[in-house]
């Protein structure tokens, strides 16, 4: 997976590429970390547009960044999946936890 | 560590042992190939060290034996060569050989050349370990959990199928069944967060919470709150399972569906219409507590399909066409035709799709209503009742305000069932039971008139929810009784249903039952004396006494 970091005050957008693995669990976790640590942060994007396919371990990913992101009050945002991630992001719920943008 | 060295030049065999032997290393000695592959068979060195130009087997040969010999041994192996090396290259590609040095070797090239070697060795050695001990540790993960779900996939009746395809690894599916009350059937498919040993394990607390509640009759929204919050304290964040609970019951024909995170789960009706039921819930462990399950229920009469996955169906066949294929002019195909279309197809795909995630799947068929009335029970039948013969008796006392009959009920016939009482019996004794319990609630405790239904079940049902609502207090005693004749065949058993209420004015229910036979109220009473061998009230009328009997 490529990860891609746009740091601007308050908000910040992370862009996801490719398979959202396992693998991507040190990188993904680096970037998070750093956008958690400024206590600037308001607002953490994540751009899903060009992920094609999500595992259940990313999907754990995200609920552990919701964890550490609600202690903080920090809103996290998941914008435009493709249909494959959105029918993967429907069938365990995340509508729930997530505001999830499709456009 | 024993290294070998061959060479017929007696020089080398000199530098070497000053080399080796020095570093502390077991050299051992050998002129020629065939010397060589004689020391080798009685003493397995971990490395060798050979010429290529030997009297009789030159070096290739020596290692291509080798290799024959102990095909899977990892042995680096190390040809000294003259100015031959690029003309034997391309015929030492397939003899195993890892090194070359050439001659003359200097004590310091082959010290340093043979360090790096050994600890390549070292390396090997020490992930054939570490990966044994894995396999070792997946293999009785396996165990524990094929033991844990097999008694529920043995105990499958023949209207309902399920397995779990496994890859080698454990990927956190597992699917079981459970057998509630008589004609209730409980099913789980589950699939956990990631792969491997984290998964497995993660999968074991929901089971065991499926089963224990399942045979209990306890509604699904109940068992899936309390995987979620089982999960919830065991799991790490991050982790979860994703699960599928299914409920059907046979006698008031419903199936009851709660998807929590899986792919949908296509119901089809006789016609072949088909209905599916999309994931509603978060799956088990996400949250700390579960906000409004969403269980989703289907009137069955008898001939419906419903056929449920994991996830891993995805990669196997494609989900949707999964659906397309194994649904599409099904309805009216034999339950085991449709099962075998399943299993080839499933088959087919992994062979042709490399498998690396597990799948779980379940196909059930609404077997048709038996009949009510268990023709077993024969009323006519006179039962002496001796209080010496019974081996197993119990009271129970409870505030049905506070413990709703549909908890405690389950547990009684639970605890009748485990004691040998067949389950036509048992049938026979939850209808029994509910109705008379229900009674002495209704109207001995909440002192509800059932004239009041006359009026519409919806007033009765409001002032019930009123009266249950509020605070007083009052009890329900059940009494069971259960005779033997031979050790393992229950001949009767005899109910007691006491309230603490005032009683009621059973001699005149009598009369107006012997002159209306249509009438609304005390219609479960009629049923109980249809069955029960003897029926009779206590001398106030809070007290209902009957005997069912085994012919």
């Amino acid at each position: 997976m490529m990860l891609t970091l746009h740091r601007e005050p308050s908000t910040s957008m992370i862009r996801l590429e490719g398979n959202f693995t396992f693998e991507s669990h040190t990188a993904f976790r680096t970037a998070t970390q750093e956008l958690l640590d400024d206590a600037e942060t308001k607002q953490i994007t994540l751009d899903l547009s060009g992920l094609h396919y999500m595992d259940s371990s990313s999907l754990g990913m995200l609920l552990v960044l919701r964890e550490k992101t609600e202690e903080k009050g920090i809103q996290v945002v998941l914008i435009k999946p493709s249909p494959a991630v959105m029918g993967i992001l429907k069938i365990v719920q995340f509508g729930k936890l997530f505001e999830i943008r499709e456009v | 560590m024993r290294i070998l060295v061959a060479d017929d030049d007696a020089l080398f065999h000199i530098v070497a042992n000053a080399v080796l032997a020095g570093d502390g290393y077991k050299v051992l000695h050998a002129r020629d190939g065939q010397e060589a592959l004689d020391l080798y068979r009685e003493h397995k060195p971990d490395l060798i060290l050979t010429d290529y130009q030997m009297p009789g087997m030159n070096g290739i040969e020596l290692c291509r034996s080798i290799k024959e010999l102990d095909p899977h041994r990892f042995i680096p192996m190390v040809m000294l060569t003259g100015d031959e090396k690029s003309r034997i290259l391309r015929e030492s590609l397939d003899a195993g050989l890892v090194e070359f040095l050439t001659k003359p070797v200097t004590p310091d090239e082959l010290r340093l050349r043979v360090r790096s070697l050994v600890e390549l060795i070292s390396l090997h050695k020490n992930l054939a370990l570490a990966k044994s001990k894995s396999d070792e540790e997946m293999l009785i993960t396996k165990h524990i959990l094929h033991r844990l779900v097999e008694p529920g996939l043995r105990a499958l009746p023949d209207h309902i199928h399920m397995e779990t395809l496994q890859t080698e690894r454990i990927n956190g599916d597992a699917c079981t069944y459970q057998q509630g009350l008589p004609g209730i059937h409980f099913g789980l498919l589950c699939d956990a967060t990631g792969h491997g040993l984290a998964a497995g394990v993660s999968t074991i607390p929901a089971i065991q919470a499926f089963q224990g509640m399942a045979s209990r009759d306890i509604p699904l929204e109940t068992i899936y709150r309390e995987i979620n919050t089982k999960l919830r304290k065991m799991l790490p964040s991050g982790r979860f399972v994703c699960l599928l609970l299914v409920r059907l019951d046979i006698h008031n024909g419903t199936l009851s569906l709660l998807n929590a995170g899986l792919p949908d789960a296509i119901f089809m009706n006789r016609r072949g219409t088909v209905r599916r039921f999309t994931s509603r819930n978060l799956p088990a462990g996400v949250l700390d507590k579960v906000e409004d399950p969403v269980v989703e229920e289907v009137a069955v009469s008898g001939g419906e399909r419903l056929l449920t996955f994991t996830d891993g169906i995805q990669e196997i066949l494609g989900t949707e066409e999964a659906y397309r294929v194994l649904t599409q002019g099904m309805s009216d195909t034999p339950f085991e035709v449709h099962r075998f279309v399943i299993q080839e197809s499933l088959n087919l795909g992994i062979q042709e799709n490399e498998q690396h995630d597990d799948v779980s799947w379940a196909l059930w068929e609404v077997p048709p209503p038996e009949p009510v009335a268990p023709p077993r029970v024969d009323k006519a039948l006179p039962v002496t009742l001796t209080p010496q013969s019974s081996p197993f008796a119990f009271e129970l006392c409870f505030d049905p305000r506070r413990h709703p009959l549909r908890e405690v009920l389950p547990d009684c016939l639970r605890l009748f069932s485990s004691h040998g009482v067949p389950g036509a019996m048992n049938q026979l004794l939850a209808m029994t039971l509910t109705e008379a319990a229900t009674n002495a609630l209704d109207h001995g405790l909440l002192k509800l008139d059932s004239a009041l239904k006359q009026e519409g079940f919806e007033a009765y049902d409001t002032l019930r929810k009123e009266r249950l609502a509020s605070h007083e207090t009052g009890t329900l005693t059940l009494r069971l009784r259960l005779y033997r004749e031979a050790p393992g065949t229950v001949c009767a058993l005899s109910v007691e249903v006491e309230d603490s209420g005032p009683g009621f004015d059973w001699r005149a229910w009598e009369q107006v039952r012997a002159a209306d036979d249509h009438q609304a109220s005390g219609r479960g009473l009629l049923i109980i004396r249809s069955v029960a061998s003897e029926m009779s009230f206590n001398e106030s009328g809070n007290c209902l006494r009957f005997t069912l009997s085994c012919g």
